[in-house]
């Protein structure tokens, strides 16, 4: 509650400030980044654990994805993870097919031992991913236009002047609040603070590192924090390719089974 | 795009202990099995292998489960070689896929593992909304059952003499697949042959009137079949069902004399299987399958030169299935709950499933956990128990000494 009052105050306060730049604008202006088509990129994502008896143990998995984004048509965007590492679970990889309309999400997992393409039940986005401190959401676009955007204020993350903006969803959705920090040179997102339902922090996202491929900004490191239970997920890009011109068929049955 | 290769594979070295005396139990398993890939660009050559190990006798046995080439043209693929199909919705449960036979002693395990790799042609033509695919395989292939087995109490005492081979080999599947709103539908078509072996003569020794010799073959058979996926709520729906249509073929066998009887098998059965799932929070996947099995219509009589001969003369044998999911002979109406989960960042990973016969009492309940401490290596522990109704001719009974605890370790590479 104690919270609740600071962050209403907070926001109250520093919004009088910054009257003639809205929430709209600098989400605005962070998506006028240049967007690729598609995108290819193996990555690593190392768990820590907060428990005693783990503290020094971490786990990680490596995977592959690609992702092809769509300008119109009935598909938002398109996604194939595949994991390589642990070795047991190699070639399990999920195809993701994100519609416009946000509602009808396909999903089907490949099952390397079972030698099938399973149709599955669209995940439910705020659920974990794979044991990481992500979720599902964390790696599917959201459309801007399903948040209202406030601007809360300015803060400073690693040494940059960033935007505070607020989104929260416009129909009841999982996705509940969230503040951006988005920073004031570049556009770029640097931070996501999550709410739960009762308003609490709930994650942190920190993103440390931006390397500029061509003209694309590609954050090749980030933490997930879990607040209440102290467990982080760090996801490191190993290597990212871009406008590869991936096709169609990549994201179909077919390549789901070719492991 | 280069050309890659892959190699991967897992090292699974077990002992499984009675729990009755704790013997042990002495099968072959797959200690090593080794997958190996080459790609470029539109093609694929792939291999698994497998080393098959006995602990008792020491001895170990290579088996080239799957060697095939594929070739992926924009419109679909096409393979060719020695293979593993995989049709059907349901999980582990499948009345749809004999597109290849069964590997009797892992009929446990799960997936491809429980399939004897076959030759064949199949090709999969892809569209946005749906896709076929047409499988033949040129050559007759049987189920592997382990004959002879003390350790296993299904198998049959000695390998039976076949007889009479099909008369053709030439196996052909088709299956059609589309998706609706939130669901996919598929059908499926099978002509091809029994896989297990049942009676199709009986000779009367020409010394003794009751000496009567039973001669086996494998019948001919044709499966319409079906799956359904859809989601309801939090819950996904997989359905499916097939029936089969079995025939003896008339016997063409100058070398038989006149005192023989044909018996002529025409049976319409089928087998379903009807699963819910639903994933909680913490990622816990529960699911339950009812798995039914029942003869529709059945016409069996014995000849005696074509001419039927009454059932007082020729006792009318129980009609039994030459192809269809091996858990079939378990129960005609059984229920089957399984659950899975991991623990403690994936490091922990617990499996458990009971299996209730609906009709007579007897189940059978497994339960597995699996601790990995470090990356890809696994230590294994699970437990086997069957518990049937008493009766000599039960087959959860039957398996009641199979009843055990599995140690294992796995290495994942």
């Amino acid at each position: 509650m104690r919270l609740k009052t600071f962050l209403t105050s907070f926001f109250i306060s520093i919004s009088i400030g910054f009257a003639q730049i809205s929430g709209e604008d600098v989400i605005a202006k962070m998506m006028e980044n240049p967007s690729p088509s598609d995108i290819k990129m193996n990555f690593k994502m190392t768990l820590f654990s907060n428990s005693k008896e783990k503290k020094n143990k971490k786990h990680f998995r490596l995977m592959e994805q690609i992702e092809k984004r769509y300008q119109d048509g009935e598909f938002k965007s398109k996604l194939l993870l595949r994991f390589i590492e642990p070795k047991e679970v190699r070639g399990l990889s999920l195809l993701n097919w994100s519609r416009i309309d946000q509602k009808n999400d396909d999903q089907w997992l490949y099952i390397p031992k079972l030698r099938k393409v399973k149709r599955i039940r669209p995940t439910e986005k705020s659920r974990k991913f794979q044991g990481t401190e992500f979720t599902y959401a964390d790696f599917i676009n959201r459309d801007i236009k399903l948040d209202k955007y406030t601007l809360l204020g300015e803060d400073v993350f690693k040494g940059n002047q960033c935007f505070l903006v607020e989104a929260r969803s416009i129909k009841p959705s999982s996705f509940g609040v969230r503040i951006f920090w988005i920073d004031k040179t570049y556009y770029l997102l640097r931070k996501i603070q999550y709410l739960n339902e009762d308003q609490e922090n709930a994650k942190i996202l920190e993103i440390f590192d931006y390397v500029k491929n061509n003209q694309y900004w590609t954050p090749t490191k980030k933490i997930m924090k879990n607040l209440l239970n102290g467990n982080s997920t760090e996801m490191k890009v190993i290597d990212i390719e871009y406008d590869q011109g991936l096709k169609d068929e990549f994201f179909s049955e077919k390549y789901l089974r070719r492991f | 795009m280069q050309a890659q290769i892959s190699v991967s594979g897992e090292i699974n070295p077990y002992v499984m202990t009675r729990t009755t005396n704790s013997s042990q139990i002495n099968l072959p398993f797959r200690l090593l099995s080794l997958d190996m890939g080459y790609s470029f660009e539109q093609f694929d050559l792939k291999t698994n292998t497998a080393i098959e190990h006995r602990i008792k006798t020491n001895k170990s046995q290579y088996d080239l489960r799957e060697l095939y080439f594929a070739f992926y043209p924009e419109w679909g693929e096409v393979k060719l070689g020695k293979q593993i199909h995989s049709w059907g919705a349901a999980d582990a449960i499948n009345p749809t896929n004999n597109l290849n036979p069964y590997d009797y002693y892992y009929m446990f395990k799960v997936g491809a593992g429980t399939k004897v790799g076959v030759l064949s042609l199949s090709s999969t033509y892809y569209s946005d909304s749906f896709q076929i695919e047409i499988i033949v395989n040129p050559y007759f292939n049987k189920n592997r059952i382990p004959y002879d087995e003390d350790d296993f109490p299904l198998a049959p005492d000695n390998e039976p003499a076949i007889r009479y081979s099909p008369n053709e080999e030439v196996e052909v599947g088709l299956k059609l697949q589309t998706s609706l709103t939130n669901s996919d539908i598929s059908l499926y078509f099978f002509s091809g042959n029994d896989r297990s072996p049942s009676l199709y003569t009986g000779i009367i020794s020409a010394e003794s009137s009751t000496d009567l010799t039973m001669d086996l073959g494998y019948r001919k058979t044709t499966m319409l079949g079906s799956d359904f996926v859809t989601f309801v709520g939090d819950f996904t729906v997989r359905a499916e069902g097939a029936i089969y249509n079995t025939k003896t073929p008339s016997i063409k066998d100058n070398g038989l004399e006149n005192n023989y009887f044909e018996l002529r098998e025409d049976v319409l059965y089928s087998q379903y299987v009807l699963q819910l799932e639903y994933t909680t929070q913490n990622d816990l996947m529960l699911s339950g399958q009812y798995i039914g099995s029942s003869i529709i219509a059945e016409d069996i009589k014995w000849l005696k030169s074509g001419n039927e001969i009454s059932s007082s003369s020729m006792v009318i044998p129980e009609f039994s299935p030459g192809m269809g999911t091996p858990f079939a002979m378990f129960s005609d109406k059984a229920l089957l709950i399984s659950s899975s989960g991991v623990l403690m960042d994936d490091q922990i990973d617990i499996q458990g499933s009971v299996m209730l016969n609906l009709e007579n009492s007897g189940s059978f309940l497994s339960f597995g956990v699996g601790y990995s401490p470090v990356l890809n290596w696994k230590l294994e522990l699970a437990t086997t128990q069957f518990s049937g109704n008493g009766k000599l001719q039960d087959p959860f009974t039957l398996m009641e000494e199979f009843s055990h605890v599995r140690i294992g370790l796995l290495y994942n590479f």
